[in-house]
């Protein structure tokens, strides 16, 4: 169903928490998240 | 003349459980597929990571939603016949096979990759930097939560537009906890994503309940 509701772009950006990792020269990055 | 003579109510009733039985087992185990498959992409990024998701939810789906379309099947029918004023043909396959084109679309929709930037989308921000590069994408879903992990490269000058969405927090020094995908790839070395060969040097947390983040 998830795919069903992406085509018909209803999308959920419910997110509990992020983290976002980067390199020195913030070139490089790596994002984390979890929800529910 | 001689008519034919009436049928047997016995035997009409058992050539109508048949016939039901026969929609049923040619329309049930398709739609049941479709179900566990598009929910089985849904949920991961992966078939393998999604499978356990679209198990129980698939069951509950399948139980549930699967007489509802039949059930929908059977007013179209209803609604056709009342407005052709007689019955039809095949009123038995009209009112199983209605839902078809909504499996079929389940299917489909499901074998469609989902694009970089979409995933960008979903996971980051709304504003995808044209600079974006080596994209890499894992996720899944559990009971009553999902985690997911992007890695990329993008031109620095691009690296505010991460941080648009949520209002993040600069952890200085940065968080000393292992990355989630670290530990994963220590579990499975075939994780999805790749190490970098240099180390993290900033590192930005949003919390929604503003409590210690943990993807433990």
């Amino acid at each position: 169903m998830g795919a069903l509701l992406h085509l018909l772009k209803i999308e959920d950006h419910h997110i509990d928490a992020v983290t976002i990792y980067t390199t020195a020269d913030r070139r490089k990055v790596m994002v984390q998240g979890v929800s529910g | 003349m001689n008519a034919d003579p009436p049928a047997e109510p016995n035997t009409f009733r058992r050539s109508s459980r048949f016939k039901h039985a026969a929609c049923f087992l040619l329309t049930f185990p398709p739609f049941a597929g479709a179900l566990f498959y598009n929910l089985a992409m849904s949920a991961g990024s992966s078939f393998e990571e999604g499978k356990a998701f679209a198990l129980i939810f698939g069951i509950f789906g399948a139980v549930f939603f699967f007489p509802l379309l039949i059930a929908t099947g059977f007013l179209i029918r209803w609604i056709i016949e009342k407005c052709c004023g007689d019955r039809i043909r095949y009123r038995t396959a009209v009112a199983w096979f209605a839902h078809v084109p909504l499996t079929i679309l389940m299917f489909v929709t499901s074998l469609q990759p989902t694009s970089t930037t979409d995933y960008y989308r979903r996971f980051v921000s709304d504003d995808v930097p044209e600079s974006l590069d080596q994209f890499q994408v894992w996720h899944t879903s559990g009971f009553g939560n999902s985690r997911f992990i992007v890695a990329f490269e993008i031109e620095p000058t691009d690296f505010p537009k991460l941080l648009t969405r949520h209002e993040f927090e600069e952890a200085d020094p940065p968080d000393e906890r292992e990355p989630l995908a670290d530990r994963l790839r220590k579990r499975d070395p075939s994780f999805p994503i790749k190490p970098i060969n240099e180390p993290w040097a900033h590192c930005f947390i949003y919390s929604k309940s503003k409590i210690t983040i943990s993807t433990r």
